[in-house]
């Protein structure tokens, strides 16, 4: 009798369902025209984009970034826990990125609150309604994600998922990750190049 | 896995505040530009591989992905020089 020989090469694959990364590269690509309006603008009007990126608060932009990068680490640990079968530790990793995430939330509002009642808004000059536009887009985003987290996490501790699929767990995960993936290219270019 | 993913964590953070760190540098806008983006793609590269898990994913994927922020970081840089 011959042996078949077996291939151990451990077979490449995408995390989540396929559709989840058509809708995140739909996403980059609108981002990336955003991205590349505020740096035309910016380009083309410096006075008004230096003194608007003076209003802004480099701090709240820091903390919104040191957030959404813990939030996405406790997604990915969540994710982890997933593989290993851990679903209610999963769970409660999904329930921490949320609450991790209203830090932004709130830093993100208190920052508009700030400039609204100093007399910005979307009207004011081309760099209001670039960062306005922009940011609250994101925002949105924010907001979506925390209700995927939410959902996953309530699924993950009820034990309504099985051990292996993970497809929608990790598809949730990875949208979130694209939104902080989005926020790392928004915080220099708001808030650091000057 | 889990020291891997909080090695990373640390990696951005410190990444981050190194970034923030710019905003008072008083170095000239061409040399923040340049760091800033730097640390955009160092970023995004560790949040792809890691938290993504696309370091065990198809290389077409992996590859947009990467590439994405490259192509964003480039073009940014070449519309401001």
């Amino acid at each position: 009798m011959t042996s078949i020989p077996v291939s151990h090469t451990p077979q490449r694959q995408l995390p989540g369902d396929l559709a989840i990364w058509f809708f995140i590269l739909a996403e980059l690509t609108v981002f990336a025209l955003l991205f590349i309006v505020f740096t035309v603008a910016r380009i083309n009007e410096p006075e008004v984009f230096i003194a608007g990126q003076a209003t802004v608060h480099p701090v709240a932009g820091l903390i919104n970034t040191l957030a959404l990068i813990t939030s996405s680490y406790l997604v990915a640990v969540g994710v982890w826990k997933a593989e290993q079968g851990e679903f209610r530790q999963c769970g409660y990793a999904f329930c921490g990125a949320m609450g991790v995430a209203l830090i932004y939330v709130g830093t993100k509002g208190w920052e508009y609150q700030q400039l609204i009642a100093a007399g910005y808004n979307l009207s004011t000059n081309f760099y209001y309604t670039l960062y306005f536009l922009i940011t609250f887009f994101h925002f949105m985003h924010v907001l979506l994600g925390m209700i995927i987290l939410g959902f996953i996490a309530r699924k993950s501790m009820q034990g309504q998922y099985l051990a292996g699929e993970l497809a929608g767990i990790e598809s949730g995960a990875v949208y979130w990750h694209m939104v902080d993936m989005v926020w790392v290219v928004l915080f220099p270019l708001v808030y650091v190049i000057h | 896995m889990m020291i891997k993913l909080t090695v990373s964590w640390i990696w951005l953070m410190a990444l981050t505040l190194l970034s923030a760190a710019l905003v008072n540098s008083g170095w000239p806008v061409e040399r923040v530009l340049i760091l800033a983006l730097l640390m955009v793609v160092l970023k995004n590269q560790q949040i792809v591989d890691t938290f993504m898990g696309l370091q065990r994913a198809p290389w077409f994927w992996r590859g947009i992905m990467q590439f994405y922020t490259l192509l964003i970081a480039l073009l940014v840089y070449l519309l401001f020089i």
